[in-house]
């Protein structure tokens, strides 16, 4: 099994968005792929989207679509044995008010993830995105992961090492 | 359609009747055993699969979910088992490319059977007999075909509404169905990568171009002449880029 990767990294300063971060003081929300800057015409959404969203309005989390309705996506379709997951849009406020919706968030997706796999010989590997918005900095800090499901539940620890920074 | 009524039964029944037949297929699970036979077995195994699906409906109909759920996991077992047949009689007609195609069948029934139903592991049996085969008979591929594409829309399998608005999660099994997102839009085929992981092992590489002619990648014999390759390229291939496979999950 492979190791997971964890990346963090400052994204450039057009990156922070007021609106989007003021919608996540509570709930996460589901971005685009190129989602900075983007406009909902052009949004294309990994094809996993639509059942993440549904998966997590199903155990209660909040959450939504940054961009577009669940009826009306593109969606951009791989054929390789990864699981690549909308954006998780993070606010610093939402993260620290409500620590258990990230934590909670991560939990499904592992579970789901390892569901799909079950009865395969290899295991997917997961590609996770979480863009984590600070209000106080104006900056926004990508943490890009890599790696099996079991591996996402340390996500959160690197999400606190974020906002001890904020 | 006249709609036939069939004999009640309990699930445990159904149970003990898929264990008879799979107990007697497991004999013949071998290149050396007589083809008339694993044909004769395909025929019973279907006909005990058609069986259980009625029952499933009639499950699903009465509303009872994990009834229909533990019925879709033996129809999945079935299956694989139907196709582990029809992978050794085509091998026995040379026609490896379709053995491989019922290789991969066969090993994705099993996959949905262990979601329809936590079972006590008595598929990993098949699946490592599958295994077996796979190393033996078949040359390995390193590389497969993955393509990318942008679509939109689609329906569910489960509730056949606009896979937007229904709240089936896919790869999950409900009511004694696989929920998949069918008949989408494909807006563009965005690229294709050769990748050592991909989504569906059917996306194989099935032609190579050797000193004039096309082999086929699984014999390595000649299949046709070509002749050299134009100016400024070393060789041809051909595949399989995207399968929509035509699996009985529903």
């Amino acid at each position: 099994m492979e190791s997971p990767q964890i990346e963090v990294t400052e994204l450039p300063d057009d990156a922070f968005n007021a609106g989007l971060d003021q919608r996540s003081t509570d709930r996460l929300l589901l971005l685009p792929e190129s989602w900075i800057n983007a406009v909902e015409a052009d949004a294309v959404y990994p094809s996993t989207t639509q059942s993440t969203l549904k998966l997590l309005q199903a155990a209660k989390i909040p959450a939504e679509l940054a961009l577009g309705t669940q009826q009306n996506l593109t969606l951009r379709e791989n054929r390789s044995f990864e699981w690549v997951a909308p954006v998780l849009f993070v606010s610093q406020i939402l993260f620290t008010q409500n620590p258990d919706v990230i934590a909670l968030t991560l939990d499904q997706i592992g579970n789901y993830v390892s569901e799909l796999g079950r009865g395969h010989k290899t295991v997917p590997t997961v590609k996770l995105k979480i863009a984590y918005s600070s209000s106080k900095k104006k900056k926004v800090r990508e943490i890009k992961y890599t790696g099996p499901a079991a591996g996402l539940k340390d996500l959160p620890k690197t999400l606190a090492e974020l906002a001890k920074d904020d | 359609m006249t709609e036939v009524l069939l004999p009640p039964i309990t699930v445990p029944e159904l149970g003990d009747e898929y264990n008879q037949a799979v107990a007697e297929s497991q004999d013949y699970l071998s290149l050396a055993r007589s083809s008339r036979v694993q044909k004769q077995l395909v025929k019973k195994l279907t006909t005990l699969k058609d069986r259980i699906k009625g029952y499933k409906i009639g499950a699903i109909r009465s509303n009872m979910e994990r009834e229909a759920n533990m019925l879709f996991h033996l129809q999945c077992a079935l299956n694989a088992y139907i196709c582990f047949l029809k992978l050794l009689l085509a091998v026995k007609t040379s026609d490896y490319h379709k053995a491989w195609v019922l290789l991969i069948d066969a090993q994705e029934y099993i996959s949905v059977a262990h979601r329809a139903h936590h079972s006590a592991g008595h598929l990993d049996g098949l699946s490592d007999h599958l295994d077996k085969v796979e190393q033996v008979i078949f040359p390995y591929f390193n590389l497969y075909n993955s393509m990318g594409s942008v679509i939109r829309g689609g329906v569910c399998t489960v509730c056949s509404q606009a896979f937007g608005s229904c709240e089936h999660i896919e790869g999950r099994v409900y009511w004694g169905k696989l929920c998949l997102r069918v008949h989408y839009e494909v807006v563009k085929l965005d690229h294709s990568a050769f990748v050592k992981v991909p989504q569906d092992r059917r996306c194989i590489i099935t032609e190579v171009y050797d000193d004039g002619w096309m082999l086929d990648n699984f014999t390595r014999d000649r299949k046709k002449k070509v002749g050299p390759p134009g100016e400024g390229y070393i060789g041809q291939m051909g595949g399989v880029m995207f399968h929509f496979p035509l699996l009985d999950v529903t």
